[in-house]
């Protein structure tokens, strides 16, 4: 019954993505103001700031569909826990790769090992690198969907480490968004805050893919070993 | 400007390429239910 359903809602959330994408384009190349001392290559927190805050919130659902998995046993929040996962693996990738280009011209240097920011945000690429290779690595259906719902709350601990990190430790990572708001002129934050829109919907049409695609795969193994289950008992 | 083009490019070609693997994927899958509902009809 929900099946039926799904593939409209694929079509008009990738529609509505597609726009959002397209607004916060023209957004940050034609109404975003040229930062003064940075010159252009600042505009790349336009995607450096909202690839963070998928990373966060992909990890963010890892770590609530772990718990409901863990109360309920219901597969349904592991495979929305896997797909995260992987989305959130990705768009850690493109925060390390955006961070890098945006510190070669401005830090003059690639990466810097004692900031907290990009050790901690590195750390957290590890973690869920990790994680998915735990699903593979661990034998026994149930038992890796536990632990993995397990490894994947423990892991969520190094989220608020990242974002708390330019305000606990001494960093030369920009405090983008603190107490106070955004720290820019107003035609800045809007696009920010529109970039950061736009990519939650970006992120939200990955997941329902993704998440589709892998509840089908799950299906196929189950009917797979249903059959064979069959055959055997001949 | 360099720096900006090769980072916004590398993020859209990592999207374009998950997108285009999970479509892939979808469409392998789709077809391996609809052959074992036909395997099942038969």
């Amino acid at each position: 019954m929900i099946q039926r359903f799904i593939d409209p809602i694929k079509l008009i959330l990738t529609g509505i993505t597609a726009i959002l994408i397209g607004i916060q384009l023209y957004m940050v190349f034609f109404f975003a103001p040229i930062e003064k001392y940075m010159g252009i290559v600042q505009k790349i927190m336009y995607f450096h700031v909202p690839t963070a805050f998928v990373a966060f919130a992909a990890f963010g659902v890892v770590f609530g569909a772990g718990i409901l998995y863990l109360i309920t046993k219901n597969k349904k929040w592991d495979y929305l826990a896997v797909s995260s996962a992987e989305i959130g693996v990705l768009f850690t990738t493109f925060v390390l790769i955006l961070g890098s280009m945006w510190a070669r011209p401005v830090w003059n240097t690639w990466w810097v090992w004692d900031d907290p920011r990009l050790v901690t945000s590195l750390i957290l690429w590890f973690i869920y690198v990790a994680y998915l290779l735990i699903r593979t690595s661990v034998k026994g259906e149930e038992r890796h969907r536990k632990f993995a719902a397990v490894f994947g709350i423990i892991g969520f601990i190094d989220v608020p480490l990242v974002y708390f990190s330019v305000l606990w430790w001494r960093t030369i990572h920009p405090k983008v968004i603190d107490e106070n708001g955004a720290n820019m002129p107003p035609e800045m934050a809007n696009t920010l805050f529109f970039s950061m829109f736009a990519f939650m919907v970006l992120f939200a049409t990955m997941l329902l893919y993704r998440y589709v695609l892998e509840s089908q795969r799950e299906k196929v193994k189950e009917i797979r070993q249903h059959s064979m289950s069959e055959r055997t008992d001949f | 400007m360099t720096y900006l083009f090769i980072g916004v490019s590398v993020m859209w070609i990592g999207i374009l390429v998950y997108m285009g693997r999970l479509f892939q994927q979808q469409k392998q899958v789709s077809q391996q239910l609809d052959n074992m509902k036909n395997e099942a009809r038969q």
